[in-house]
């Protein structure tokens, strides 16, 4: 017979992980974008992929 | 060893990491958060076997054959890409002004000032430039799919099964300067034109070097999930004015009949008024790839990507066998 409970449990626990992990990923996010605002430099625009022709410097 | 080619040498290393943190379409990292909320959005709408983690990094596509070469060529590609540049970017920056002698030489005026540089001037001159940018993005496109010399090319594109956002880097040098230079000479002549006619007063809004409406539609069409697993469309209305992430998962699928449909870039427009626009629907499982394994395992590794287009051209040159891919062809 299946324990319904530890079922439950250990779904709940699974899902917990994933939320914090996403919410730890959300945190790494924010900070490469504003990393990436800071540091950000106009002589990288040449060398995109496949949408390269249209990050022209004005 | 001369100290520049050292230096060129060392920006082609350090770049692929650079990119990560630009304001590139596909990779930048301004974009991150953006594109998490709506992977969490897409993820929550539809009942699915694969973790949220997962389906949030890309997981399955990376580590799948096709992904682990994305990512192996995205290093190498870049830097020899960056390493190529390093002594032929210049003539770029001077577009505009070669546009700008061939008003004046033509008008026999060095300079009018016509338009006066104030925002509303700005504003118009920075939509043109986004404008010319994602109109060449699309003819060359298409141009890419329908001559066939170029879709040799563009083929290794196309040979991905599995998509990620390093899969935009899957693209031959030939195809990325081409298009490139597509976008730099449209926009450069929309820049020139601009700057001949207000004396040079007009100036194209931007962030970080970039035009502001490029960013801007990077970030709200999701612009990065173009090569994902990530369903996301806009509806009916908007999607034939706007470039969805799902639009160009069409475009990858491996049935044929996609191959000529869906050449946009940010806007689904230029799609919508040449008759080439598949309208997404509901989300489904597509196959991507050349259509057959065949094909696809003609480019399972970096050396087969660079050389393999060259070779096929060398054998269809040999058989007079010059067919473009989107030619309509028989059911079979």
């Amino acid at each position: 017979m299946i324990d319904n409970t530890a079922v439950q449990q250990r779904s709940v626990a699974t899902k917990t992980k994933q939320v914090i992990a996403v919410a730890a990923l959300a945190v790494a996010a924010i900070a490469a974008a504003v990393a990436g605002v800071a540091t950000s430099t106009t002589d990288h625009h040449t060398v995109g992929g496949y949408s390269g022709g249209y990050v022209v410097s004005p | 060893m001369d100290w520049p080619v050292v230096s060129a040498l060392w920006n082609a290393v350090i770049q692929p990491f650079r990119l990560l943190l630009s304001t590139d379409l596909d990779v930048g990292s301004m974009f991150y958060p953006f594109l998490l909320v709506a992977m969490v959005w897409a993820y929550r709408r539809e009942p699915r076997e694969e973790s949220l983690l997962s389906y949030v990094t890309f997981w399955r596509a990376l580590r799948s054959p096709s992904g682990t070469l994305d990512i192996r060529f995205y290093f190498t590609n870049i830097a020899l890409m960056t390493f190529l540049y390093a002594y032929s970017d210049s003539w770029y920056r001077q577009v505009p002004q070669l546009v700008e002698s061939g008003w004046a030489w033509l008008l026999h005026e060095p300079r009018i000032h016509l338009l006066h540089g104030g925002f509303l001037a700005s504003t118009l001159v920075t939509v043109l430039v986004f404008v010319a940018a994602d109109l060449s993005f699309f003819l060359f496109h298409m141009i890419m799919h329908r001559v066939s010399w170029l879709w040799e090319f563009h083929k290794i594109h196309h040979s991905a099964t599995e998509l990620n956002p390093l899969t935009s880097f899957r693209a031959h040098p030939v195809q990325l300067y081409l298009t490139t230079t597509a976008g730099i000479v449209f926009s450069g002549v929309i820049l020139g034109t601009a700057g001949y006619f207000s004396a040079g007063t007009v100036r194209v809004l931007s962030w970080l070097g970039s035009n502001v409406l490029v960013l801007g539609s990077g970030a709200f069409l999701l612009a990065a999930l173009r090569h994902s697993h990530v369903w996301i469309h806009f509806g009916p209305l908007l999607n034939r004015i706007f470039y969805s992430p799902a639009h160009h998962q069409i475009h990858h699928s491996g049935d044929r009949a996609n191959y000529d449909a869906n050449y946009g870039g940010l806007l689904a427009l230029w799609d919508w008024m040449a008759g080439t626009l598949i309208v997404p629907g509901r989300e489904r499982r597509i196959y991507y790839g050349l259509g057959d394994a065949e094909q696809n395992n003609q480019y399972t590794n970096i050396t087969m990507l660079y050389i393999r287009p060259f070779v096929n051209l060398w054998t269809r040159i040999r058989n007079k066998h010059l067919t473009p891919p989107s030619a309509p062809t028989a059911p079979e």
